[in-house]
């Protein structure tokens, strides 16, 4: 009995786990490797495995690379911008906010916690021709007569950064809040300024938390079709929609999931590339070591 | 070299005060203490040397030149953070060489200057370790050679050695000394434990809970002749009685209560004493014999009963209670083998000391 118990104390971490273990398992990993096979497999043959790698051959069209390079494009910018506006924001949280830092956490949260449905529809009121925005412009004389600023690259851009921003912010924020701020007493102390501080230091020491933001922001970015298509008019084909398109319209489930797992690979391929460069930043600044 | 003249310094945090015109003077090339109980503002006084915090009021002059308005990060002053503050993405070349990258310095001076400082502490084949293997006295010898590679002109210690084991402690006391000495630089030494200020520093400083320096002075002073109840019982240990003075031409003497008048020696400021006034008085432990028979020689003598006795190897320490109850503590160094009495708990005992050996402390 006694053995017993100690057996249980020692691995409780293990057993604590074992939940969310098997949730990621059934709704992560399984579906991967089944939309992997499915991918590979040779659709109709019932009796044994047949391998193609046709579907994935089919994507090397014109047309196919026009989509995969708007989603592409669409996951850089959107990753980029939420990046420039993300970290000045979780580094004000992290290091300056101090006694209202759980405050403004929560209220930058807080659009997350409603539907994008909802907060994409906001947007439209504000955007909208006498929308709000268009409305006080029309008004104060600054443009002749209403205009939408609806449907455009601007306008999907701009939804993308609003809904993706909190996947950028938390995890810089995260690194950066167990950061020591007595390294930053420290770096002045030795005579940095501010900017060399940052770059020395903060940035640095927040790369983790950098990458981690760029894949959080970057994967579901890559498949997303429904803001750009709401905000910016249905002028861009992405990759999402033709996911969506292949299974629910054509059921054609294997080139469906072709393009699946090329819209995980090439974000993760960006990353990778991201990771080189940081290598090779690192590598030719330390130079004289 | 540079001295340090801190004038008026005042500290508000919130409402409360935490330092409030604070006066200090520290020569140039000395090994400075700042001894102070926990949460006296000693560390905000660092601080604000250092140019990590600003100053409500007050002027810092770092030789003749005023640096109270000069940002942190320009005034060639650094320090040792009490938790190291090493980087922990760079290797002990890398966090050594930062003062000096960040000044613009590049290539061999670099290195030469690096290598060399980790040749003071030790540490030349741990160049290129990350800091996170280091242990804990390996990572304070680093944080050391990092604060005096661009040569500042003072050198500040937060708690240096708070984190470290006792032997390391007093291993480290000792470099800190010797380094000290050969590059002549100004330290500011800031710790609570008496011990390490003692050991340590030329000139030392005592803050009390107000966040006022109440003295200042060599450890031989400081211990000797404390001018305060505060700074006797805050640096080393004490016995004080409560009494009334009594000046005759020859001598001073000290009247307490129910254990008689005695005979005590001259302070070295004595422009404040008055005959008839209430002061306290001041014996050490170590400068009280005991025995069980009573001795000749000596100024004054009591007489009491041992309630307590504890053996620390080198010394015993026993606590002995007076006729009016007080209790005086006394150290006896544990000379011999077989000791020819042994004072036990229970025993009657004399307690000698000489006049010259009490020190009197205002009221």
């Amino acid at each position: 009995m006694r053995k017993l118990r100690e057996m249980l104390h020692k691995e409780l971490p293990l057993l604590m786990s074992l939940p969310a273990f098997l949730w990621e398992f059934y709704f992560l990993i399984i579906p991967i490797v089944v939309i992997a096979a499915y991918s590979l497999l040779v659709p109709g043959v019932k009796d044994g495995i047949a391998l193609t790698t046709e579907h994935y051959l089919n994507l090397f069209s014109t047309s196919y690379a026009v989509i995969i390079f708007n989603s592409s494009l669409l996951a850089l910018v959107t990753a980029v911008l939420t990046l420039i506006i993300a970290y000045p924001v979780a580094y004000y949280l992290a290091v300056r906010a101090k006694r209202f830092k759980n405050t403004l956490l929560v209220f930058l949260i807080l659009p997350s916690w409603t539907s994008f449905i909802v907060q994409v529809y906001s947007w439209f009121y504000l955007l909208q021709k006498k929308g709000l925005i268009s409305t006080v412009l029309y008004r104060i004389g600054l443009s002749g007569e209403y205009v939408s600023l609806l449907n455009g690259l601007g306008a999907s851009t701009l939804g993308m950064v609003y809904c993706y921003l909190p996947f950028m912010v938390l995890p810089i924020f995260t690194v950066l809040d167990r950061m020591d701020n007595r390294l930053l007493e420290a770096s002045a102390d030795l005579g940095a300024s501010w900017w060399q501080t940052m770059k020395h230091i903060v940035v640095p020491l927040s790369l983790s938390g950098v990458k981690i933001g760029l894949l959080l922001v970057m994967i579901p970015a890559f498949g997303e079709f429904a803001i750009p298509d709401l905000m910016g008019g249905v002028k861009r084909t992405y990759v999402g929609s033709v996911v969506m398109e292949k299974f629910m319209m054509y059921r054609s489930w294997h080139s469906g999931a072709a393009m699946v797992m090329v819209s995980i690979f090439i974000p993760l391929l960006i990353i990778a590339l991201f990771s080189i460069a940081r290598w090779w930043w690192e590598l030719s600044s330390r130079g004289d070591a | 070299m540079n001295s340090i003249r801190l004038e008026g310094i005042t500290k508000y945090r919130g409402d409360v005060p935490i330092l409030q015109n604070l006066n200090l003077e520290i020569k140039a090339g000395e090994f400075f203490a700042l001894l102070g109980p926990s949460g006296c503002g000693k560390t905000t006084l660092l601080r604000i040397l250092a140019g990590l915090e600003k100053a409500d009021a007050g002027t810092i002059y770092l030789g003749d030149e005023d640096i109270t308005n000069i940002p942190v990060h320009r005034r060639k002053i650094h320090t040792v953070f009490q938790q190291y503050a090493l980087f922990p993405h760079m290797t002990v070349f890398e966090n050594v060489a930062y003062s000096l990258r960040m000044s613009g310095k590049r290539g061999s001076e670099v290195s030469d200057r690096v290598y060399y400082a980790l040749r003071t502490v030790r540490l030349e084949s741990f160049a290129l370790k990350h800091v996170t293997q280091l242990s804990g006295g390996q990572q304070q010898r680093v944080a050391l050679a990092r604060a005096l590679v661009s040569e500042p002109k003072l050198l500040l210690l937060d708690e240096p050695l708070a984190a470290l084991d006792m032997n390391l402690r007093e291993q480290m006391l000792v470099e800190l000394m010797d380094l000290q000495k050969k590059l002549e630089t100004t330290f500011v030494y800031v710790t609570h434990d008496q011990f390490e200020a003692l050991t340590v520093s030329d000139t030392m400083a005592i803050m009390n809970t107000q966040g006022e320096i109440e003295q200042q002075g060599s450890p031989e002073e400081i211990y000797e002749f404390p001018t305060s109840r505060f700074v006797a019982n805050f640096v080393g240990r004490t016995n004080i009685f409560n009494g009334t003075l009594i000046i005759t031409r020859e001598t001073h003497e000290v009247e307490v209560e129910e254990l008689g008048v005695f005979a005590v020696g001259q302070t070295p400021e004595t422009s404040w004493l008055v005959s008839g006034m209430q002061l306290y008085l001041s014996i050490r432990p170590e400068k009280i014999d005991i025995s069980l028979d009573k001795k000749e020689g000596f100024s004054n003598v009591l007489v009491g009963t041992v309630v307590s006795e504890i053996y620390y190897g080198r010394s015993t320490q026993y606590k002995v209670r007076l006729a009016n109850g007080q209790d005086v503590m006394v150290f006896e160094q544990n000379e011999e083998h077989f000791p020819t009495e042994s004072v036990a708990e229970g025993d009657t005992v004399y307690l000698h000391f000489q006049k010259e050996n009490t020190v009197l402390l205002r009221y």
